[in-house]
């Protein structure tokens, strides 16, 4: 085997490419983002705080949220309002309210991510295979999600969730299988387009078998969408999450959640409104932030986005 | 000499609202080791869909018959399974589009040593330095910061050379190359036809060379099958079809390449007319609605591929009048 050698003339002289890579400096690199994308940055951070009061609840939280404080009610039994003692003040059995605000971002973030990555994996090989496979599979798969969108969603999750019980994993699962048909869709739509491009035909002639090219050369090439719309899901399935403990059929007290604490605060809200105010406004930073999250990286895959 | 592939009238169908249509029609040819063969038509003749049907890329709504013998096996007749063995190890192919023929989210690297261990156990470590090898081979400069780029980072030319690599990374005894260089300008097209002719040398690669330009066809090709409406209407050796031109078709095409003496300044000579549709295929000779010398013979009969001198075939009446 004889060496072909031939001069590229497109080929950027040595100086050329250091001078591109020097321009590439990580720091650099950075502060151009954080320009170019507020949202992601803004959205990330509500995102990331929220994640570490949930994960450090116990550190953060200054009681236990489920103790009924003897010194947590005025005399005549009305809750107290914010004070030194209690910053957020208490509810009407003389809890907490800041320790069961933080303590409910526990739920609202298992049950948020949780149900999201079960609709993820639930729909996203049933979109590759109705995408790619199109015909009787993409018809038989497609009224199926008919069949699941057509539904009123909160009631049928309602339905679900009182067969199977209502806990925290059962309002999870309930959410998240009820909620693949709309990423089954958006897959299938990416797939469709992706797979007209020459590099499946290209892998398709090099000797790639079905599986491969479904979830090695497709899979990639359609993730961005995706991202974004499980980043957003995210935040719907949060506030789903809040209206079902709400309606008294998610996570059952005495542990603390967003949805169920606005539910006992409504009783009493007339003279105690910060019982409405705190978790109603945590419930607000944590979906906008998944919201701005997932704007900004819709942005960010946005291909023909201005860099 | 021994022939790689040989292909026995071939045919595909498409079902076009119900019924059957012929997109390629009865087509044979063969190509001997180390040899290239042209595949020159216009667009729509078919020629591309020949390429993919042996290969077996077509929808499988394609009705194909007739044999494609590569190296003694019928393709057509093999399982899927021995269909990906045989794609990418023994035939190669390469695209028209480089621009949109790799895939957009993996390195240049990840993606011709993928191809390498995807049909021999190797480790990672040597399918890199194979890569690496073969990237040198196709002449990209600067090939280890190549193969940690992305498609997008490549140039038109770049990216070819790239599924070049790829394609020949396995040391296939076939390359089917459709229309290469059609989205590359000229100079780039020059240099990867050199490429091209040099690699299948000194890998002994036969070539299936697919392209609508008579230019590339002079410079490449041993012998050339020229093919109108889903059949081949004229084949031979690559002088026979210059110089000894015998269907009205290729003469057509011939006249229709602007030379660089023309004295008085003649206009091209077009060949009239459009392609009859798949459609509406005309009962007798495909062409004769273009052909300037279609007789009314050639309007109820179909003229079968005739022998006009060794190693040169024909489909036109008039060899038959000729002979008579």
């Amino acid at each position: 085997m004889a060496e072909v050698n031939m001069q590229e003339p497109e080929t950027p002289t040595k100086l050329e490419v250091q001078l591109a890579y020097e321009g590439m400096k990580e720091s650099n690199k950075f502060l151009r983002l954080l320009k170019a994308y507020p949202l992601v940055f803004v959205g990330g951070i509500m995102v990331l705080a929220l994640v570490i009061i949930a994960v450090f609840a116990a550190k953060l939280a200054p009681f236990n949220p489920d103790t009924q404080f003897p010194n947590g009610l005025a005399l005549d039994g009305a809750p107290l309002p914010p004070g030194p003692i209690f910053r957020m003040g208490t509810d009407d059995l003389g809890r907490d309210v800041m320790s069961r605000v933080i303590w409910g971002s526990q739920v609202s973030l298992e049950v948020g991510l949780m149900a999201s990555l079960i609709s993820l994996f639930i729909g996203t090989p049933l979109g590759i295979i109705s995408g790619y496979y199109g015909k009787f599979v993409d018809t038989v798969i497609m009224r199926i999600t008919d069949v699941f969108l057509a539904f009123p969603f909160i009631l049928f999750v309602v339905a679900l969730v009182a067969v199977l019980k209502p806990s925290v994993s059962n309002v999870f699962i309930a959410i998240g299988v009820l909620g693949w048909p709309l990423t089954a869709r958006i897959v299938r739509g990416q797939v469709l387009a992706v797979k007209e491009f020459e590099y499946v035909q290209a892998a398709k002639a090099l000797g790639a078998g079905s599986f491969r090219i479904l979830f090695r050369i497709i899979l990639p090439n359609i993730m961005a969408p995706v991202i974004v719309l499980t980043t957003l899901n995210i935040g719907n399935n949060m506030l789903l999450e809040s209206v079902l403990s709400f309606l008294g059929i998610g996570v059952q007290p005495p542990t603390p959640s967003w949805g169920s604490m606005l539910a006992e605060g409504q009783a009493v809200f007339q003279y105690a409104p910060w019982l409405l105010y705190y978790p109603g406004f945590a419930l607000l930073l944590a979906v906008l932030g998944f919201n701005l999250l997932g704007d900004g990286l819709r942005e960010l895959f946005n291909p023909r986005r201005v860099r | 000499m021994s022939e790689v592939l040989n292909i026995t009238s071939l045919s595909v169908e498409f079902n076009i609202n119900g019924e059957y249509y012929h997109a390629v029609n009865d087509v044979s040819f063969h190509i001997n080791a180390g040899e290239t063969l042209g595949l020159v038509g216009e667009s729509g003749c078919g020629k591309s869909v020949t390429s993919l049907a042996l290969v077996r890329l077509l929808a499988k709504s394609a009705k194909i018959s007739g044999k494609a013998l590569y190296n003694g096996r019928n393709l057509l007749d093999l399982s899927l399974e021995e269909m990906h063995q045989i794609r990418g190890k023994q035939i190669g192919m390469i695209f028209q589009e480089p621009m949109t023929s790799l895939n957009p989210v993996y390195k240049i690297g990840s993606q011709i040593s993928e191809t390498l261990r995807l049909h021999n156990k190797i480790s990672n470590d040597e399918a890199k330095r194979q890569s690496l090898e073969m990237l040198r081979k196709v002449g990209i400069a600067r090939p280890e910061e190549i193969m940690e780029e992305y498609p997008h980072q490549l140039s038109g030319g770049m990216r070819q050379r790239v599924m070049i690599a790829i394609a020949m990374i396995n040391n296939p005894q076939l390359l089917i190359a459709d229309e290469p260089t059609t989205a590359l300008d000229v100079t780039i097209q020059a240099q990867i036809l050199d490429l091209m002719r040099n690699l299948s040398r000194d890998f002994k690669t036969s070539l299936l060379l697919i392209t609508h330009d008579l230019g590339v066809v002079a410079e490449m090709c041993d012998r050339v099958a020229v093919m109108y409406a889903g059949q081949i209407v004229e084949q031979g050796l690559v002088d026979d079809i210059f110089f000894n031109t015998n269907h009205p078709y290729t003469q057509g095409l011939l006249n229709a390449i602007p030379k660089i003496d023309v004295q008085n300044k003649d206009r091209l000579q077009p060949i009239v007319g459009n392609v009859p549709s798949l459609t509406r295929m005309p009962k007798g000779c495909r062409f004769a609605t273009r052909c300037p010398h279609a007789m009314d013979r050639c309007k109820m009969e179909s003229p079968p591929l005739m022998e006009i001198r060794e190693n040169h075939q024909s489909r036109c009446w008039l060899n038959d009048a000729k002979v008579v």
